[in-house]
């Protein structure tokens, strides 16, 4: 743990992390798209999709492909602001199965670095990845289950369950004042907290998509936007 | 004698009462001796038929199979309307010529027999024209084309589909050298700038330019009813534009934008007592639903329609003997474009009513009253070519034939909007189109082109051409969903599209106007909007972003001038010149030796309004430089929005008198700019142009939706990879000299802020000021994102839980768990 008392009260009061209360612990959402869990030390985020840049450029599409090198700089600075003894990626980390091959020399190296410096890093199998090579490091599993929280990639229906999960890339569009905001977002219930994709090149859904109504109906869910690295807490009113 | 025509052709101009004008004479001959042949005519001078002349006599004397003249119109409505008048002359004189259309709307078992069997004249667009060059064929099909004509030239020039067209004329000069050009042009300021653009480079195309002999007819509406001060729809003025639709044969009724289309052929109907036939004509109505209008139209089976700029090309039917034009003017050459919509006979002057939306647009309207009393004109600049649409010209040509750089930049090179592209551009151009021209990482594997023997190029794969195919075209369109009118279940027909982005801000139960109807939005499906009709609420109203037309300098020029000259007042309705009054009480009026700035709140916060009359690129400009420096100051804004007329800039704090020296200053350009063109929001809204014009994502692609959705995140996440990490990459290059074509007009504002950075009349008002209504009332504006914008988002109530639980992380913090 590497953030101290001095860090979070600057941190909440300028809008770059904003506690929350899910399942009985206290988390913190993230400005810059993922969450952190002070009392197990641990840091989470969704949907990398590494190497999604390549995969287009399989078909023949000339899009700049450093969205690997973008995404892994950025969850390194987020790392070293936490420190934190374990990693949890929920799934789809990697855009395809051949990611694995594609990922430049480069990335590599800062992955494993990444890998490394952590106690714990976990995989989460997501429906773009549903095998990680051993060899990577870190280690791949279906879920990750702590103190009454289910870590996966795609939520169950099953109501008795806490779950935080990522896949459907939450994003929404908030008007407040008169004036229009839209970004990635957090958005949960009592019951479950859907995380933003994380990965550079990775689009959204709308919260009100019905995908997305099907598991949150606005009339329980709480969002909470992120805007120019910063998060807010987004009345439902305004979206 | 080529100078005159056959026998059979004076019989039939006798036979229609008509005699060949001496022009038509200078056309035949000139057309024979130039390369390039340019004709200026004002509109109802029969300009499309003498364009047709010489190739309908040629083939008359020498009748063959193929394509001999290629027809290209910047409309698709164009097309349909130019067959059926010169259906009129082959049928009378059972000429042996064949005639079609080729356009987007062409079914596709007729396309593929049109390759295969040409017809003799074929009338197409230019992103057609481009398809049909893409194909392995275009050499054999073009290689004896004799003619190609060029219609409404004026519309071409100066924007990215001109250069487009252009360029398809140089491959097209490349697969018949001996081709000629011939172009039809409303009258224009500059005449020399068209012909220049006509021609091959160097040779600018012979003009004939035929002089405007009779002045139109033009009435500003001096309404009995009250004007209002804002808006833009013109309500207040309903029953008198249906008056005057009453009086007349038949009136066509331009407006400037789409969503002004639906409403005001709604208002016109609640007006419409006697049951007159009125229609309603936009580009994002459904083609059956076109057609059928126009149809009708030509019957003689309407009394009006209600139309954008959609109607506004030279398309000629029916007895339209009055033009109405709603809103402001927007420029002198497009008024009277739009004027000449009505009366086409060459002798009489058309009829037209100008009905200005609010009291500033009256006095737009009389300026361009003016302007086409004292035969003056407004035209743009001649911009180079656009840089990105080289990526799509390159590949387009290989997906024809095997391309080598040199052979194709010879032909880039005799287009004269790129007579200037250095050759180490193109190479980089050239580079970005064969692997994508990135520096850090090779992708050998994923080239868009690969070289097939030394210095020749082919698309890389099948998949390469059909995507190039499918996303021809230069004009970058938002998303568009199709309508479907639902009748029952999801039964129904599609009536047309609407933006993706209107779309997404319906939620079920929402009603909104569409295709002259109130619809309710049920649900999104399969890309189908679904909606079914109703009755009542208050519905909104879609709006499209490609929509907008800037007004030209020129025109601002002339509202400054009557401004600043009391004594013109006389001309304008009296209630615009009790409201000129009113503000030089209230307030003070611009005038050319000061620029007047005036602030006052308004819905909570805070706008100052600096009046320059410099145009909306200068003043765009101007509006990112001010609000960085303001943000710099901690005044905190918001966003601005700008006309031809000014900068409106909200903003969170009151701006004191002291400060504005530092804000009209000359050194923001300096200071700021080159900061700006790196942040700018503007470079990424290029850059989304650019990246989709290049070919760097696409809009269509070829498979599934689903697949479509993968590729369409965000433009602005790509352009920042890029700048990270290749800040020197080719599309950067030319996202920022797009950005300064587009925006920037930077020597206009530098002058200004220079003359006028002391010479400020700063008003502090308690509330908005009678000719600041419109201008705030314009709700297109240009976010801020700063201090600004997150002071605002903090919806402070909504905190209180998370300070309860902050302790608790403190404890953890501090370990004692």
């Amino acid at each position: 743990m590497a953030i101290d008392e001095h860090w979070l009260n600057e941190a909440v009061r300028a809008h770059r992390v904003h506690p929350v209360r899910f399942a009985g612990h206290t988390f913190l959402l993230d400005g810059r798209g993922v969450l952190y869990c002070p009392v197990r030390d641990a840091l989470v985020v969704s949907d990398l999709h590494l190497e999604k840049g390549s995969f287009l450029g399989q078909f023949a599409n000339p899009i700049p492909q450093f969205d690997s090198l973008s995404t892994l700089r950025r969850l390194n600075t987020i790392l070293d602001d936490y420190s934190p003894r374990t990693v949890v990626c929920l799934g789809d980390s990697f855009h395809d199965k051949g990611a694995f091959e594609r990922l430049g020399t480069q990335e590599r190296q800062l992955l494993q670095t990444l890998i490394g410096q952590c106690e714990q890093w976990y995989w989460i199998l997501g429906n773009h990845d549903p095998e990680i090579p051993r060899a990577f490091g870190g280690v791949g599993v279906e879920s990750v289950r702590w103190q009454g929280v289910v870590f996966r990639h795609e939520p169950e229906r099953d109501p008795t369950l806490s779950q935080i999960v990522g896949h459907y890339h939450p994003k929404c569009r908030a008007v407040i004042a008169r004036r229009r905001y839209s970004g990635r977002c957090f958005v949960r219930n009592d019951r479950l907290m859907i995380m933003p994709a994380f990965g550079q090149y990775t689009g959204g859904l709308d919260i009100n998509h019905e995908a997305l109504l099907s598991w949150l109906a606005p009339r329980e869910r709480e969002v909470f936007l992120t805007f120019d690295k910063k998060v807010y807490a987004v009345s439902r009113a305004s979206v | 004698m080529a100078s005159r025509l056959p026998k059979p052709f004076y019989q039939w101009l006798r036979s229609r009462g008509w005699s060949l004008r001496d022009y038509q004479r200078s056309m035949l001959s000139a057309a024979k001796a130039h390369h390039a042949t340019l004709l200026i005519a004002p509109t109802g001078a029969g300009k499309t038929l003498s364009g047709f002349l010489p190739s309908l006599a040629d083939l008359y004397r020498q009748p063959q199979t193929g394509l001999h003249t290629l027809y290209i119109s910047p409309l698709k409505a164009l097309t349909n309307d130019v067959q059926r008048n010169l259906m009129d002359p082959v049928e009378a004189m059972s000429l042996p010529v064949t005639i079609e259309t080729r356009t987007g709307d062409t079914p596709s078992h007729k396309r593929q027999r049109q390759r295969k069997k040409p017809p003799n004249i074929l009338l197409t667009t230019p992103e057609s024209l481009m398809l049909l060059l893409s194909y392995a064929d275009a050499p054999t099909l073009f290689s004896g084309l004799k003619t190609v004509i060029i219609d409404e030239i004026h519309s071409l020039v100066s924007n990215k589909r001109g250069d487009f067209t252009a360029l398809a004329l140089a491959r097209l000069q490349y697969l018949a050298p001996d081709m000629r050009r011939i172009g039809l042009s409303a009258t224009v300021a500059d005449p020399a700038a068209i012909a220049g653009w006509l021609g091959e480079t160097g040779t600018p195309a012979h003009i004939i330019d035929v002089p405007h002999t009779v002045k139109p007819n033009i009435r500003l509406l001096d309404s009995r009813e009250r004007m209002p001060f804002g808006g833009f729809m013109a309500r207040y003025a309903m029953q008198e534009v249906y008056e005057a639709i009453s009086a007349a044969n038949t009136a066509l009724v331009f407006v400037n934008t789409r969503a002004q289309a639906e409403l005001v052929f709604q208002m016109l109907w609640e007006e419409n007592k006697n049951g007159l036939p009125i229609a309603l004509y936009h580009g994002s109505l459904s083609k059956e639903q076109r057609r059928k209008t126009e149809a009708l139209m030509s019957s003689g089976g309407l009394r009006a329609i209600v139309s954008t700029s959609a109607l506004e090309l030279g398309i000629d039917w029916g007895d339209v003997d009055l033009v109405i034009q709603i809103g402001a003017p927007k420029g002198v050459s497009r008024l009277l474009q739009r004027i000449g919509r009505s009366n086409h006979r060459l002798n009489e002057p058309s009829q037209a009513l100008l009905v200005p939306a609010n009291r500033f647009e009256a006095v737009e309207c009389r300026a361009a009253m003016s302007a086409i009393a004292a035969g003056e004109l407004d035209g743009d600049a001649l911009l180079p070519g656009a840089l990105d649409i080289l990526p799509q010209f390159i590949l387009n040509c290989a997906c024809s034939a095997p391309a080598s750089i040199e052979s194709i930049y010879q032909q880039v090179l005799n287009a004269p909007p790129y007579q200037g592209v250095e050759r180490q551009l193109f190479e980089r151009l050239w580079q970005f189109t064969v692997d994508g021209g990135y520096a850090l990482r090779a992708y050998e594997r994923y080239r868009r082109m690969e070289e097939v023997s030394p210095g020749e190029f082919v698309p890389a794969s099948k998949r390469v051409i059909q995507r190039h195919r499918q996303n021809i075209g230069t004009i970058v369109e938002a998303g568009r969903l199709k309508v479907k009118r639902i009748r029952r279940g999801n039964q129904g027909k599609i009536i047309g599209e609407v933006e993706e982005y209107f779309a997404q801000q319906l939620v079920p139960g929402d009603t909104f106007l569409f295709a002259g109807e109130v619809l309710r939005f049920e649900a999104i499906r399969d890309m189908q909007l679904h909606a079914k009709p109703t009755k009542g609420g208050e519905p909104k109203i879609p709006s499209y972003a490609g929509g907008q037309m800037p007004m030209s300098t020129f025109l601002a020029d002339g509202v400054r001038h009557i401004l600043d000259t009391p004594t013109a007042w006389k001309t304008l309705p009296r209630q615009v010149q009790e409201w000129l009054a009113l503000q030089g009480e209230f307030s003070a009026l611009p005038d050319s030796n000061k620029v007047l700035v005036e602030q006052f709140s308004y819905r909570k916060a805070n706008y100052v309004l600096f009046y320059t009359f410099e145009g909306r690129k200068a003043n765009q400009t101007l509006g990112m430089l001010m609000t960085r420096r303001m943000e710099k100051l901690k005044l905190k804004p918001l966003s601005f929005s700008v006309t031809d007329y000014g900068l409106s800039v909200c903003l969170l704090e009151k701006i004191d008198e002291s400060l504005l020296s530092s804000l009209f200053q000359p050194d923001i350009l300096g200071d700021e700019l080159e900061n700006w063109m790196l942040h700018a929001p503007m470079l990424k809204r290029s850059f989304r142009q650019v990246a989709v014009v290049s070919g760097l994502t696409e809009q269509h692609y070829h498979s599934s939706h689903k697949t479509m959705k993968q590729v369409t995140f965000s433009t602005d996440l790509i352009y920042d990879t890029l700048r990270e990490h290749d800040p020197d990459h080719i599309l950067l290059t030319v996202t920022r000299s797009d950005a300064e074509r587009e925006l920037l007009d930077l020597q206009r504002l530098a002058d200004t802020l220079i003359r006028f950075h002391d010479k400020l009349q700063f008003v502090d008002l308690p509330k908005v000021s009678p000719m600041a209504i419109p201008i705030v009332l314009d709700v297109r504006s240009e976010q801020v994102k700063g201090a600004g914008a997150h002071a605002i988002i903090e919806q402070a109530n909504l905190y209180q839980e998370a300070e309860d639980m902050m302790d608790e992380i403190k404890a953890l913090l501090r370990g004692d768990r």
